[in-house]
């Protein structure tokens, strides 16, 4: 009853939420896009550079990362990338996943060239410097530890990637697969992978905010256009074949309850079948209507939290179901419930509005995210990575095309396979 | 084009904070972006002036959790299906429910939660299984040094029984009873104010009377509040197998309303407060001893906590803390250079300016300047006080306020 009316009104409030747009390309093969929302006084500069961990040479894995720290060491012509930044009023983060490494800076509009300044710079040639290699190192360490090592559970990925790939580059995580990698790393590499990775025809860069078309082609062109084209990254990895079976390894570990990994493999970012992993997580877990929720914690009372989530990477990605098990459920008994969801899902088919309500929630999130400018030229530049700089107009009527059978056929056809990777965690005794 | 000269930067001129005054209880802030925010604030339900702190945190966190009519799961069903979110928040002086959802639901989806709150009856079972998630979380928090040296440090400065350091344990999350939480939602959930962002073209008011909102208005609520700080000056927390140790040092300083509150802020930003701190030089950018190292302020209505949290290389731990010391020493014995103070102001005002961008942004901060009791020109003040300090100020309140001595410290892990 209540559906119908929404998804009506819902057309109505998203066709005035389009995300206009520009592009233009430069001669040495960067591509800018442009986005002018007069709403804002701020202007975003976002960079995104086509390389990831997947990139990564398996001996030297966690180089990505590190690199993405060197970028902040000063480059050829300036010697502090932060300090000029923050004192035009800006701020800047980074981050690296399996990928893409993806560079923004936030500042006043009016300061936007200080970000290009900066940008095109550390393009053109980093500073590179022993001092900077060996410091960042000890951070990256010192990284490694806070959030992989030094608490309950936080070598999960480390643990469960290696057992869900066993050919494709997905099988480390962006940190690195252990921490010598990171020790290792010499000057010589790094300037090898700057030279093959870091110019303007393997980057996108969106200026997004208060600033025209004209002005942001004009700076682009001023501080961008000297900079020599490099070769551009073929994205070429081994495939993963198809798993025959259950791939599984048990941790004792210093944690205070016992907890179960299942990942299974499924589809890639730009495949059709993508939203209907991505919706149901949404209907496994997420709010107190999820049956994750209502089934495992509330009804049989094996777990504690249990969730499931994608994670929505470019090549086959997976769909992870982890959680906590309550005192005296085993982890057969633990495993059996989750796979029972998929079951119950694949015999008795959804419930009314089920798929409905989580869409309706994926919407509302989604015109919220565009009421950032930041999120905004994340979005434009990561959907001219996937291919299709629109994605950020168009995955709304994708995600609305998936329908009953997709999720049944999924289930079916890679949840239900038993070829998953399974991670457990007992407590030590 | 020389590379090496920086492009001209334009100071920022003026800042618009968007705040407006309460029209019968209701706040609007104007936003054309499809989507509205809705936040019911509860003045007399932060759990800083609770009887007991939890039947605060656990009310506002079981709200949605059945009515005598409906379960969880359907209250959570219908309000999903309008595509809403509702977060529950239980802050130090007041508690709030913020409802997110599109412009057209809203009338449907606030009738939904005041239906839920309004006849919620703590249900016996939604409250075990809640305790047994509450349990689980803080077994796995305390296997982080990062938690237990974070509850240390709040010990330390205001004592184990004041509300804002009052720490659970699992006979505080057995004994709580559905009692009291119904007694709790009586007494103090109730007088609401209004945080609405969305078109003000919509008749927000009307639609709060057709749901069955009161709208008197109500006289602010004088908070009591005292601190009795104890005399144990440091604690070391052994955590075996640690790779990393945890450590924050903290102080009790002035109120927003203190004269010296807009340097003091300076100060702990040039001292720790963003990346191109001293401390994140110091003790990351040219040591690489740790990922982070950040001080921070918390604001209360008559105090602030002051600290500084950094979880480091454990055999490095009193390198890091003695280089700590150094940096305050040189606060308070060197001027700030020029160009230093300068980007600190300018990176300040910048924050400041994203933090008031957007509708979203500034309903936020508006309910923080509620529940500060802050006067609605706070912001601006602060702005045009920051331009004014000097590296003379900086030095000044250094030795004034963040005298190394009159700190204290916990350290958990490794040690």
């Amino acid at each position: 009853m209540l559906g119908l009316k929404h998804f009506h009104t819902f057309k109505i409030a998203y066709l005035c939420k389009v995300i206009r747009y520009n592009t233009y390309k430069l001669p040495n093969g960067l591509t800018l896009i442009h986005h002018e929302d007069l709403n804002t006084n701020l202007c975003v500069s976002n960079l995104l550079y086509n390389v990831g961990a997947r990139d990564e040479n398996p001996n030297q894995t966690g180089f990505a990362h590190l690199f993405e720290h060197l970028m902040f060491g000063g480059s050829v012509n300036v010697p502090s990338f932060d300090t000029p930044l923050q004192l035009a009023s800006g701020e800047n983060n980074a981050f690296t996943s399996n990928d893409i490494t993806n560079y923004y800076i936030t500042l006043p509009a009016d300061n936007i060239e200080t970000a290009l300044w900066l940008e095109s710079d550390r393009m053109l040639r980093l500073d590179f410097s022993e001092k900077s290699l060996s410091v960042q190192k000890g951070v990256v360490i010192e990284e490694f530890k806070q959030r992989y090592l030094n608490q309950p559970y936080g070598d999960a990925w480390l643990k469960l990637r290696p057992l869900a790939y066993q050919v494709h580059p997905y099988q480390w995580a962006t940190i690195g697969k252990e921490i010598s990698h990171i020790e290792e790393a010499k000057l010589s590499d790094v300037v090898a992978f700057f030279e093959r990775f870091y110019n303007p025809s393997n980057a996108v860069l969106c200026l997004a905010g208060n600033i025209s078309l004209e002005k942001a082609i004009s700076l682009t062109e001023k501080w961008f256009t000297d900079i020599p084209a490099g070769p551009i990254n073929p994205n070429i990895y081994p495939l993963e074949p198809e798993k025959t079976a259950i791939r599984q390894e048990t941790v004792e570990a210093d944690v205070p309850q016992n907890a179960i990994y299942l990942a299974f493999n499924m589809v890639k970012r730009m495949h059709k079948d993508y939203f209907a992993f991505d919706l149901l997580s949404d209907m496994l877990s997420g709010t107190e209507s999820s049956r994750f929720v209502e089934e495992l914690v509330k009804r049989n009372k094996h777990f504690t939290h249990v969730s499931a989530y994608v994670s929505g990477d470019m090549d086959e990605g997976l769909f992870i179901v982890e959680g906590k098990l309550t005192e005296g459920t085993s982890f057969e008994i633990a495993e059996q419930s989750i796979l029972n969801v998929f079951n119950t899902i694949l015999s008795e088919g959804l419930k009314p509005h089920e798929l409905e309500k989580v869409k309706n929630k994926v919407i509302t999130s989604n015109l919220f995210a565009k009421t950032s400018v930041l999120n905004k030229a994340m979005a434009l530049c990561y959907g001219f990575r996937l291919g299709d700089i629109n994605l950020i107009n168009t995955e709304i009527e994708d995600l609305k095309a998936i329908q009953e059978k997709d999720i049944l056929r999924i289930c079916k056809d890679y949840l239900l396979k038993n070829n998953y990777s399974k991670l457990q965690y007992t407590t030590k005794a | 084009m020389n590379r090496s000269i920086a492009p001209d930067i334009k100071p920022i001129q003026t800042i618009h904070t968007g705040f407006v005054d309460a029209q019968q209880n209701i706040y609007r802030i104007h936003s054309e972006e499809g989507v509205f925010k809705l936040e019911i604030n509860f003045p007399k339900a932060g759990f800083g002036f609770a009887d007991n702190k939890f039947h605060a945190l656990y009310a506002l966190d079981l709200l949605m959790s059945g009515t005598a009519q409906k379960s969880a799961h359907t209250i959570a069903d219908e309000i999903d299906l309008l595509g809403g979110f509702v977060f529950k928040n239980c802050d130090y002086y007041s508690s709030s429910i913020a409802i997110y959802g599109l412009n057209e639901n809203l009338e449907a989806i606030v009738s939904l939660v005041k239906n839920a709150m309004d006849e919620c009856v703590f249900d016996e079972k939604e409250l075990e299984v809640f305790k047994s998630k509450k349990t689980s979380e803080l077994r796995i928090n305390l296997n982080k040094t990062s938690f237990l040296a974070g509850r240390s440090i709040n010990h330390l400065l205001l004592g184990k029984q004041h509300p804002f350091s009052r720490s659970s344990d699992e006979e505080i999350i057995q004994s709580i009873q559905r009692k009291d939480l119904l007694d709790f939602k009586e007494k103090n959930l109730i007088n609401p104010c209004f945080i609405y962002t969305g078109p003000t073209s919509y008749d927000i008011k009307q639609t709060l009377v057709n749901i069955g909102f009161e709208l008197e208005n109500i006289s602010p609520i004088n908070y009591q509040e005292s601190i009795s700080e104890p005399e144990e000056t440091f604690e070391i927390i052994p955590k075996e197998n640690s790779t990393q140790n945890a450590i924050r040092l903290g102080k009790i300083l002035p109120d927003r309303k203190h004269k010296d509150y807009f340097v003091i802020s300076l100060t702990y930003l040039i001292l720790g407060g963003y990346f191109g701190s001293r401390l994140m030089k110091n003790i990351r950018e040219d040591k690489g001893l740790t990922y982070g190292i950040h001080s921070s302020i918390t604001p209360f209505r008559t105090f602030s906590l002051f600290k500084i949290s950094s979880e480091c290389n454990n055999q490095l731990t009193q390198e890091v803390k003695s280089e700590i010391e150094k940096e305050i020493i040189r606060l308070q014995t060197e001027l700030v250079e020029e160009n230093e103070l300068q980007t600190a102001k300018n990176y300040l005002i910048g924050a400041l300016l994203r933090s008031f961008d957007g509708a979203f942004n500034i309903s936020e901060r508006l309910k923080t300047n509620i529940d500060l009791g802050g006067e609605k020109d706070f912001y601006e003040r602060y702005f045009e006080a920051i331009n004014q300090i000097s590296a003379e100020d900086i030095m000044n309140c250094a030795n004034n306020f963040f005298d190394f001595k009159t700190f204290k410290y916990s350290i958990a892990g490794e040690v």
